[in-house]
């Protein structure tokens, strides 16, 4: 004969001086049991029993019959697969697709740089890479590494090519490519193509980078920081684009539908304040010095109050009276009978 | 027939600039080309980095990569350089380069297609989020729901009181009215039985003779329940204390003591020393001798119609309640409490399902 299973000896204590233990801890365990069921306060045991007669369950279907459904892997899916955004919980910004127009992260992130570099340029830090004595003097020892950079880059200033004789040409004498960067200068030298020079110039700056970098380090830090955020924003926004089926090359241009979706959804974009959401999108994008652009943001918030007057039951008359179709009537064939149409189509 | 629109005076002025200029019109613009633009303005080098990398884009270097890289990972902001991340995805060019040419490429040529990039983008979102939040947002609170299988979720539950639904469904149905889903937690309370008796009979007639043998006044029990939803505390109390001595009546065995309790009350005490027997008990040892046509008259007033009872006590016992489908029912093997850090609240986390009746060495 079975017997209450040992897993719930004891949760039926309270009736022990009524009952049976057995008894006592078999109704605990069953009341248990049923009070796992939604509303059960409220539905008598017919109703219980006269859906339970109908449900299905997943017999037969063993991938998931007694397991928790999803499994942790399905979880574990989503989440180090799909949840990819910047929002919390990897949760996706409507900026995390379209959102460097407006100026997403960028524009936080430049106008902290800006005045970053502007102000080690001020104090002179900057001088090795950037200084620029004035005139056009590609020789100017004075010359920063950027400087020198430019001229060669810009100017092709260090171009000096040589001729020697060479009986295989017809004119006796080849030009060989050469450059030369002058004593005292930058990248002082002589070398034998642009790319050279260029890579040269290019290590003395990262030398002197390094440097700043080792001078200032906080702002260094701050400036990898920045140009890390804008990157993952960028790449963010164009690895988004192939699942999004964004593919701006093959947008349709020139199309009115679009605007037209945009001005009769304008009131939603306004309800729309979610983080990086399309209220704040529009309004970064709204021309604020014209009355068209300012209609858009005028018009999202025209769209919010409709709302907040909506919640608390107060209609608004904002609406214009619209039709489809014009309100002049077609003439169409004649489809009644005269009492003489009448008499005559009436066969004996 | 005109009727109320879609249209406001400000939605028909947005739409009026939107619709009568070419390109963007006057109505949206790039936010970030102004930021670049004072970005650039910033430091004089900047303008001249970028004039460089078109110069050197434009005669097809060799050494443009190391160029567009000056000071990654070191002071970026000085060579003004796209990272190594930004670059697996992006076309070779400076930071402000390649925000300029992702941005072009979303706006496009006009707003029309900004406005489609937008749309499509809104759409994915939501059902990415949508995707995403179900999965893993708020495990705590779905921890209770999950620890249950899938099965017992999509039956509401009620398979997980017992998988064999057409059974137990059929052995429900003839419980009646005795098992009272109201009042779960009294569930197995003769108490509670009682109570549900006299509401569903107006009184407990059928029980009286039973009532009356174990020494309980039924007119003061009926008093007594209907005055109390508790009736867990009186299963527990004494009879005397939970009906008073108006409760008590002689049976034959008695002997009358007298005033034996304070303020004068007369109480008999016999054998089965009935003052200071459990409610709860003497109910449950009435229960047992309602049998024969008693019991069918108590099934019949409970609406139902039990199989194989031979007193109403088995009508107290879950394995005489559900004869075949009691092996499978299930219950909860343990409960602990956890804290749902969404809403605050601390919530029974079930951490196992065990069937409540067992054989002899099943420990299922």
């Amino acid at each position: 004969m079975a017997s209450v299973n040992d897993k719930f000896k004891g949760i039926g204590s309270e009736l022990y001086s009524s009952t049976p233990e057995d008894i006592a801890d078999a109704n605990k365990a069953l009341a248990n049991s049923l009070g796992q069921i939604k509303n059960v306060f409220n539905v008598t045991p017919q109703q219980l029993a006269t859906v339970g007669a109908t449900l299905e369950t997943l017999k037969g279907l063993d991938q998931l019959d007694g397991k928790v459904i999803p499994e942790q892997d399905t979880i574990d899916y989503f989440k180090n697969n799909f949840a990819g955004g910047s929002g919390q919980n990897g949760e996706y910004l409507l900026t995390d697709v379209v959102g460097t127009p407006t100026g997403w992260v960028h524009n936080d992130e430049l106008a902290a740089e800006g005045p970053r570099l502007a102000e080690l340029e001020r104090i002179g830090a900057l001088d090795n890479l950037v200084r620029e004595p004035g005139g056009f003097a590609p020789a100017n020892t004075g010359n920063g590494i950027y400087t020198v950079m430019k001229y060669h880059v810009i100017h092709d200033s260090y171009y000096t090519p040589i001729s020697v004789v060479d009986l295989s040409q017809p004119s006796g004498f080849r030009i060989i490519p050469r450059w030369t960067i002058p004593s005292g200068v930058y990248g002082a030298g002589i070398y034998g193509s642009r790319d050279a020079v260029l890579q040269a110039l290019i290590d003395l700056a990262n030398t002197e980078i390094t440097q700043i970098a080792h001078d200032y380090p906080l702002q260094a830090s701050q400036s990898v920081t920045s140009y890390t955020n804008m990157a993952r924003q960028l790449k963010r926004e164009k690895e988004t684009w192939s699942k999004v089926g964004i593919d701006p090359a093959s947008t349709l241009a020139g199309t009115e539908q679009p605007i037209m979706q945009f001005v009769t959804n304008i009131h939603d974009y306004g309800n729309d304040t979610t983080l990086g959401g399309k209220a704040w999108i529009f309004e970064q994008l709204a021309v604020k010095t014209t009355r068209g652009g300012q209609a858009i943001i005028g018009a999202m918030r025209e769209g919010r109050n409709i709302q907040r007057l909506a919640d608390a039951g107060i209609p608004t008359s904002l609406f214009r009276d619209q039709r489809f179709e014009t309100e002049e009537q077609a003439t169409l064939l004649d489809s009644t009978y005269t009492v003489e149409e009448a008499k005559n189509s009436i066969k004996e | 027939m005109a009727c109320a629109g879609y249209y406001t005076g400000l939605m028909l002025t947005m739409a009026q600039t939107a619709l009568s200029n070419t390109g963007f019109g006057e109505s949206l613009k790039s936010s970030v080309g102004d930021a670049i633009g004072d970005f650039i303005d910033s430091t004089p080098f900047l303008s001249g980095l970028d004039e460089m990398a078109q110069s050197v884009a434009d005669w097809g270097s060799e050494v443009f990569d190391n160029f567009t890289s000056m000071g990654d990972g070191i002071f970026n902001g000085l060579g003004n350089s796209l990272t190594a991340e930004g670059k697996s995805v992006l076309d070779n060019a400076l930071m402000t380069t390649a925000i300029n040419s992702v941005s072009q490429e979303l706006l496009g040529v006009d707003m029309s297609v900004y406005l489609q990039h937008v749309a499509q983008a809104n759409s994915w979102t939501a059902g990415r989020n949508a995707i995403i939040t179900s999965a893993i947002i708020d495990t705590a609170k779905y921890a209770y729901e999950s620890v249950n299988s899938i099965d017992s979720q999509i039956t509401g539950k009620l398979s997980a009181v017992n998988k064999a639904l057409p059974t137990f469904s059929s052995e429900l149905a003839a419980t009646g009215s005795i098992i009272d889903l109201e009042n779960l937690n009294q569930m197995g309370n003769p108490l509670n039985l009682m109570k549900n008796l006299q509401v569903q009979a107006g009184g407990l007639a059928v029980l009286e003779p039973a009532l009356l043998a174990q020494g309980i006044n039924p007119t003061q029990l009926t008093n007594v329940l209907s005055q109390t939803n508790d009736t867990g505390l009186l299963a527990n109390l004494s009879i005397a204390d939970a009906l008073g001595t108006a409760g008590i009546v002689a049976i034959p065995e008695d002997t009358l003591v007298g005033d034996i309790l304070s303020g004068g009350r007369t109480i008999y005490e016999g054998t089965t020393s009935t003052a200071n027997k459990g409610l709860g008990a003497a109910i449950y040892d009435a229960l047992g001798s309602v049998q024969g046509t008693d019991l069918a008259t108590f099934q019949s007033v409970m609406g139902s119609d039990v199989q194989g009872v031979t007193s109403a006590q088995d009508l107290l016992n879950p394995s005489k309640l559900f004869p075949t489908s009691y092996e499978s029912l299930a219950s909860t093997a343990s409960i602990e409490k956890v804290e749902n850090t969404q809403t605050q609240q601390a919530q029974n986390l079930i951490t196992g399902q065990a069937k409540i009746y067992v054989a002899p060495n099943d420990n299922a």
